[in-house]
């Protein structure tokens, strides 16, 4: 039988010997000797070479620091996807918080937040063309016209002129006010009508400031709901401004989310809507191609709620709607976009935040169609109707 | 071509060495059995308890190290670090950051608002005693190390009469260590004064793949760049007193001062205005303990009073023509923290020991956002009652008892308990097993609950159930030691608590997650001699680590589950081969880890793809000793094969670097021996 007390001895004389010794020294040695760290394999591979027409681009956030931001395209009439294109192009990761995109004379620009900077690629071959950079912490671009172009920023109170020919940041335009307590005036997103630029400042912001383009100044300011974090134009000349109302706690105030409605020409509010609760809040305001409809998610803070969903609305009713077109139900919809084409509607789903995403489509009647798998955290559609 | 002619030194050095000891065993016969001492010094305390001790002759060496740095290379703790002098947090068994513990002499380093300690600001230089708890075995250090908790101690010297030490080492980019050491005393009082001071300019050079301009062949031109923004400089004090009250009594005395200065590299694929996205951090710790220890013949109470204060600030500023800086982000957090403990430990005929605890912890949090005006106050009580049962069944088997109950601001929480026994296979207890099983909790930190926006006041404290099977074997002969130590590990953590986004574009915690981790890991400690005067240790540390989401949320999807979490290596592995001849000495250090995922559905896409790491470092020194004096003059390169590698993601890292270390002491003991 086995004595326990000389456990020690036996396992001395059997285990240690000689040949423990020589199978230490090779195992030290083969593990140490090919041990080595080849950071270049991850751009050594074959470039994606392809050309594309129409399609529909998710540019996905990543994370914040992770710099794992993506390009994803995706072809309605294939049915196919292609994930990480910036990448698998170009060998090079796009960058930190990949924000929004915008196209202009057959370029894409591709607004990456964190990484101050917008990169430039063909939209056919997702092939890098150029960038600029040198910008803080831009979150959207519009062009103004082939010499200019404004950058919105979140952490500056001012508009940022570039110049897309030359890739150049050439100005800014303060639009800070004085820094006093009050709302804070950080331009979000961009509508050029006529000679006028219109921008919400959503964070800690409760306005829409009017620029001329043409003198780069600030000319008016009109005052909305808290947070006004979304607006589109319908074919009648009228901005609509989705406010989300702010969070409970905020040291600007909260209040339930707004809609609100202002005439472009005159810069005068003609009507707005309060939601009725806020416990949910809405966000991403889109319209349809036929500029007939809304569209805007409306959702809890935290957790789940019944009524979190998609509602549309149309430009003629007289109340918010009160009823989901599309349910939230068991996802947790991250963004939105609506095909100019056929207004088929593409809602992104970002799952646990750390992993692929997923893009729902439905048609113009709400009738599920597909869904994709994009790159992390799908935050916005670009429908790349340019190209020819 | 240097890289290959260094390993193949290395390979040769190993093989000598352990060729000799092939040779040395062989002839075992040969030789006169010599009395060996055995230096290895078990805590008889905490016998019964997992942990992995790091020896005073190691941090001794590497006293110049922060903590994180040690832990990377000593243990099979996993070390996630966010590049050279920045953030460094750790993660036991597969766990979180926040579900590690770091106590000093019994206070947590823990911040109560972030609920999460930076390894790299605790330098190893105020250490002088090490332990590593893993798993349930954390439960006796307090509650809330599901993962461990690391403890670090300071002691009285009774035998020094004087003692200076200084050491100052010099590093590239602009890099300097300088310590100070001074202890005296006599048998009654002693005094140990630790002065230090850390800064480095940090601005290493690197190629800069992330970002590209194209030539005009259209090839992508990779720009040669610096770690700009990175600097920074650590100061502390940390001052002991140690009184001996009569025949049983001590008390002790100890003020930890610390500041902490650090730049914030930008991420690589930064390419905005170059004095834009400038982050700081910079913070303050006040850290007192005052301790009374009465020892009995048959009991012992200790009773014990900290006051901890944190001061933390950041910021981010860009600069704005014709405005100069502008401040975009400024967070300032304060924490103030009064923890009060008793123990009362009972011996009973020396096979029993009954000890009660009874803590209290005030903690008092504020944050304050003064670009958005947002910020919280927060008051936490906590009282924590203790209860553990020690006892020893014949020579070869002992158990422990150990139950938890907490109560936070005069709610019940669920409690803690840990069972354990350890049954000894020999008469020396030289090869043991121990067996445990634990339930701990950890409770959400005050950013968790109160953070402005996104704080959680309804989370629930996170919960694990932990079993523990380690052996280890003490085994020694000839002039040969070899240490030991393999386990196996299981654990449940539910209520997991991570931030996500909501649709307000904030970021708020819930309980979602389940993880199950379980793994395995093993240390070995092989020491000896080869004639009179040559030395050698070999250390080893591996772990087998799997930690798999198991969280069953339909909202958060399916592609997660049953993936291992991210940035949690499956192997962790590490070798240090320290030789000593006449005073000098070379020494080897190798830490690698597997691929890491970043993405929870373990996604490995090329372009985040976090490939094995293995890092490689040597020192070689000469150490003079003359009387009471000693001298040494050291050199250390740190990545020896100047690799490119990426520990994180987005970050810059050193390619090779070097130090040089003076260090001078003066040492005079006491003769008698206490």
């Amino acid at each position: 039988m086995f004595k326990l007390k000389n456990f020690g001895n036996i396992f001395l004389e059997q285990y240690f010997d000689k040949s423990l010794f020589q199978i230490a020294q090779w195992l030290i040695l083969l593990w140490i000797a090919p041990s080595c760290m080849d950071d270049d394999a991850i751009r050594d591979f074959d470039r994606l070479k392809t050309t594309q027409s129409s399609g529909v681009f998710v540019v996905c956030e990543g994370n914040f620091m992770y710099s794992n931001a993506s390009l994803s395209f995706y072809r309605p009439d294939s049915q196919m996807v292609w994930q990480d294109v910036f990448f698998n192009t170009n060998s090079l990761p796009l960058g930190d918080v990949a924000q929004s995109m915008n196209m202009y004379q057959q370029k894409a620009y591709i607004v990456v937040n964190n990484s101050g900077k917008i990169y430039i690629i063909d939209p056919k071959t997702f092939q890098y063309l150029g960038k600029i950079t040198n910008l803080n912490s831009p979150r959207y671009v519009e062009f103004i016209n082939d010499r200019k172009a404004y950058v919105s920023d979140l952490y500056d109170e001012a508009l940022h002129i570039v110049d897309p020919q030359n890739q150049l940041k050439t100005g800014r335009i303060d639009c800070s006010n004085s820094g006093t307590l009050s709302a804070q005036r950080h331009p979000e997103q961009m509508i050029s009508y006529q000679n006028l630029l219109f921008t919400n400042c959503w964070s800690y912001g409760n306005e829409i400031l009017v620029f001329n383009t043409q003198t780069d100044q600030l000319i008016d300011s009109i005052v909305v709901g808290i947070q006004p974090q979304s607006m589109v134009v319908d074919q009648s000349g009228m901005l609509w401004v989705l406010c989300d109302g702010g969070f409970s706690g905020s040291s600007f105030g909260h209040e339930p989310g707004s809609l609100w409605k202002i005439n472009l020409q005159s810069r005068e509010i003609v009507s707005h809507w309060y939601f009725g609760t806020d416990e949910l809040s809405p966000r991403h305001l889109r319209i349809n191609p036929s500029s007939d409809s809304l569209y805007f998610l409306l959702q809890s803070w935290q957790g789940t709620h019944a009524q979190s969903g998609l509602y549309a609305m149309n430009l003629s009713a007289e109340s918010l709607p009160t009823q989901a077109v599309i349910r939230e139900q068991q996802a947790k919809f991250y963004s939105l976009g609506i095909d100019p084409n056929n207004g088929h509607i593409y809602i992104g789903n970002a799952k646990d935040y750390s992993s692929a995403g997923e893009i729902y489509r439905f048609d113009a009647n709400f009738q599920a169609i597909d869904s994709f798998a994009s790159g992390i955290n799908p935050g916005y559609f670009f429908f790349n109707t340019e190209v020819q | 071509m240097i890289r290959w002619i260094v390993q193949i030194w290395i390979g040769f050095l190993l093989c000598g060495v352990l060729n000799f000891e092939a040779f040395a065993q062989s002839n075992d016969s040969l030789r006169i059995l010599q009395q060996v001492e055995v230096t290895a010094r078990r805590n008889t305390k905490l016998k019964v308890l997992q942990s992995q001790s790091i020896d005073s002759l190691t941090l001794k060496q590497t006293e110049n190290l922060n903590l994180s740095d040690l832990l990377s290379e000593h243990t099979h703790v996993f070390v996630k670090n966010e590049g050279r002098g920045a953030l460094s947090t750790v993660s036991l068994r597969g766990t979180s950051s926040s579900h590690t513990d770091v106590k000093w002499n019994g206070i947590s380093l823990k911040s109560p608002m972030f609920g999460e300690v930076d390894f790299s600001l605790v330098p190893v230089f105020l250490v002088d005693e090490m332990n590593v708890f893993q798993g349930g075995s954390s439960i006796s250090q307090g509650v809330g190390g599901i993962g461990g908790t690391i403890s670090l101690n300071n002691k009285a010297d009774w035998q020094n009469r004087f003692n200076l030490l200084w050491r100052q080492d010099y590093g590239s980019f602009r890099s300097m260590n300088q310590y100070l050491k001074l202890s005296f005393g006599n048998s009654k009082i002693q005094s140990k004064t630790r002065i230090f001071y850390n800064y480095s300019e940090n601005n290493f050079p690197f190629i800069n793949k992330n970002i590209a301009q194209l030539d005009p062949n259209g090839q992508l031109v990779y720009p040669k760049q610096k770690n700009t923004f990175a600097d920074y400089r650590l100061m502390g004090l940390l001052q002991e007193l140690y009184f001996r009250i009569g025949p049983k009594g001590n008390l002790s005395l100890r003020y930890w001062g610390q500041t902490n200065n650090r730049g914030l590299p930008r991420l690589n694929t930064y390419e905005g205005d170059d004095f834009s996205n400038i982050s700081r951090t910079e913070g303050t710790n006040h850290r007192m303990v005052a301790q009374y220890e009465h020892i009995g013949s048959w009991q012992r109470i200790e009773i014990q009073t900290a006051l901890s204060s944190e001061h933390l600030t950041y910021y981010m500023k860009n600069f704005v023509g014709g405005n100069g800086y502008q401040v975009a982000l400024y967070t300032d957090g304060q924490a103030l923290s009064n923890l009060n403990q008793a123990r009362y430990e009972f011996n009973f005929l020396s096979t029993t020991k009954l000890s009660a605890t009874l803590d209290y912890q005030y903690s008092q949090a504020q944050s304050n956002d003064t670009i958005h005006h947002q910020s919280y106050d927060a008051i936490r009580h906590e009282t924590v009652l203790g209860f553990q049962w020690q006892q020893s069944y014949y020579k070869s088997l002992k158990s422990i008892l150990i139950f938890k109950q907490q109560i936070i601001d005069k709610h019940l929480v669920p409690s803690v308990y840990m069972a354990g026994i350890e049954y000894a296979l020999d008469s020396a207890s030289k090869h043991l097993i121990k067996i445990s099983l634990a339930k701990n909790i950890k409770n959400p930190s005050l950013n968790d609950l109160y953070w402005m926006p996104g704080g959680n006041p309804l989370l629930k404290p996170e919960q694990a159930i932990i079993a523990d099977l380690q052996m280890s074997n003490a085994l020694v002969w000839l002039n040969r030691q070899v240490d030991l130590q393999t386990g196996v590990y299981y654990s449940q953590i539910t209520d997991w608590i991570l931030w996500l986004p909501n649709p307000m574009g904030y970021w708020s915690p819930e309980n979602v997650q389940k993880v199950q981790s379980s793994g395995l890991y093993s240390s070995i400690k092989w020491q000896g001699k080869l004639g009179h005067f040559f030395k050698y240790t070999h250390k080893f540390n591996y772990a087998l680590t799997s930690s798999i989401n198991q969280t069953e949320n339909s909202i958060l999807g399916t592609q997660s589950y049953g993936k291992q979490l991210p940035y949690i290596p499956k192997h962790t592995f590490n070798y240090n081969l320290r030789l000593d001849f006449k005073g000098y000495f070379f020494n080897y250090q190798h830490v690698s880890y597997s691929e890491r995922f970043t993405s929870s559905s373990n996604d490995a896409a090329r372009r985040d793809w976090l490939y094995p790491y293995f890092m490689n470092g040597l020192s070689l020194g000469k150490s003079l000793a003359w009387h009471s004096l000693y001298g040494e003059i050291q050199f250390k390169i740190e990545n020896l094969f100047d690799e490119t590698y990426r520990s994180v993601l987005g970050r810059a890292m050193p390619g090779r670097n070097y130090w040089i270390t003076l260090i001078f002491k003066i040492e005079k003991k006491h003769l008698e021996h206490i």
